[in-house]
């Protein structure tokens, strides 16, 4: 399944999607040090462009939605770059890791959810798990897909591709400074 | 009883003075298992509830960044002080961080305890 994402690129105001710069790209498998690796580097990436705190959680619950719920046995991509959505810099994450069998069914009915929702009954979803989702010791419950689309500045685009090793989520995530 | 957690990268400290009835979370809390951090805190307040639900508690939540799994575990803790009979928690925000200021509010919503809010200039 697809949650694709329409919008329109306004060229007078200088947007640029494509090309986005890069500022790390990791693949391979996501071991602790490789994990630990990644988040010292991007946030040092991240607070050299912006003081705001915004981007770097974002990035922080990308990272551990992989790290908890992927399969870290298999290789992963992160990638974590910027451009602009009207005028505006962005830093736009994108992960992809292999997601295991048991967990395809939940991650599409939470995905099917998260299409239905606007800012406001995102919000309002994001409450109610925190109060009565049902945490284990990986988190869990939806709540990191909830935060990211409360700070993002464009929908989700999350995608389920088909491949050897099993179903890959793909998650692109766009995020700006607040204010 | 005192209460001591020192600051790491990835977790905040949590001070309890019990001479001044002021527990201190302040820094980042982004631990890959928060249950697993939070636990002895947790277990100190239960203790703390237990001994003297009477004497006041001021919670003064200084944080830059938490993750949604220390979202559960904070709602956990503060979830614990509704059983204190007089308890504050004084969240303090960034003034140009309305992410922080709206989790704040989250809490306040759910938990029946009061909650102030801090209102800073935003540190260097």
């Amino acid at each position: 399944m697809s949650n694709s994402v329409h919008f329109e690129l306004d060229t007078s105001t200088g947007d640029s999607v494509p090309p986005s710069v890069c500022l790390i790209q990791y693949k391979g498998l996501l071991t602790q040090e490789a994990y630990e690796m990644l988040l010292e580097r991007v946030e040092e990436a991240i607070v050299q462009r912006t003081e705001d705190r915004r981007p770097f959680r974002a990035f922080v619950e990308a990272l551990q939605n992989v790290f908890k719920h992927g399969d870290v046995s298999q290789p992963v991509s992160i990638w974590v770059g910027g451009h602009t959505v009207c005028a505006t810099p962005v830093f736009r994450f994108v992960t992809q890791n292999i997601v295991g069998h048991d967990r395809v069914e939940t991650l599409v009915n939470r995905l099917e959810n998260l299409e239905k929702y606007d800012a406001m009954e995102t919000r309002a979803a994001l409450r109610k798990q925190l109060e009565q989702g049902e945490f284990g010791d990986r988190g869990g419950a939806g709540l990191g897909l909830l935060t990211l689309q409360t700070v993002a500045v464009r929908p989700l685009e999350i995608t389920l591709l088909d491949s050897a090793g099993g179903k890959v989520l793909e998650l692109i995530v766009d995020v700006a400074s607040q204010g | 009883m005192n209460f001591s957690i020192e600051r790491t990268r990835k977790t905040p400290e949590i001070k309890f003075d019990a001479s001044t009835g002021r527990l201190i979370i302040a820094g980042r809390s982004i631990p890959e298992n928060s249950i697993e951090f939070y636990r002895p805190v947790i277990d100190w307040v239960d203790g703390v509830v237990a001994a003297s639900g009477a004497d006041p508690l001021r919670v003064f939540v200084q944080l830059e960044y938490f993750n949604t799994s220390s979202s559960k575990s904070l709602l956990d803790l503060f979830k614990r002080f509704e059983k204190l009979s007089a308890v504050e928690i004084h969240w303090h925000y960034d003034s140009d961080d309305e992410d922080m200021l709206e989790a704040g509010e989250d809490y306040d919503h759910i938990v029946e305890v009061p909650f102030r809010f801090i209102e800073v200039e935003p540190s260097a």
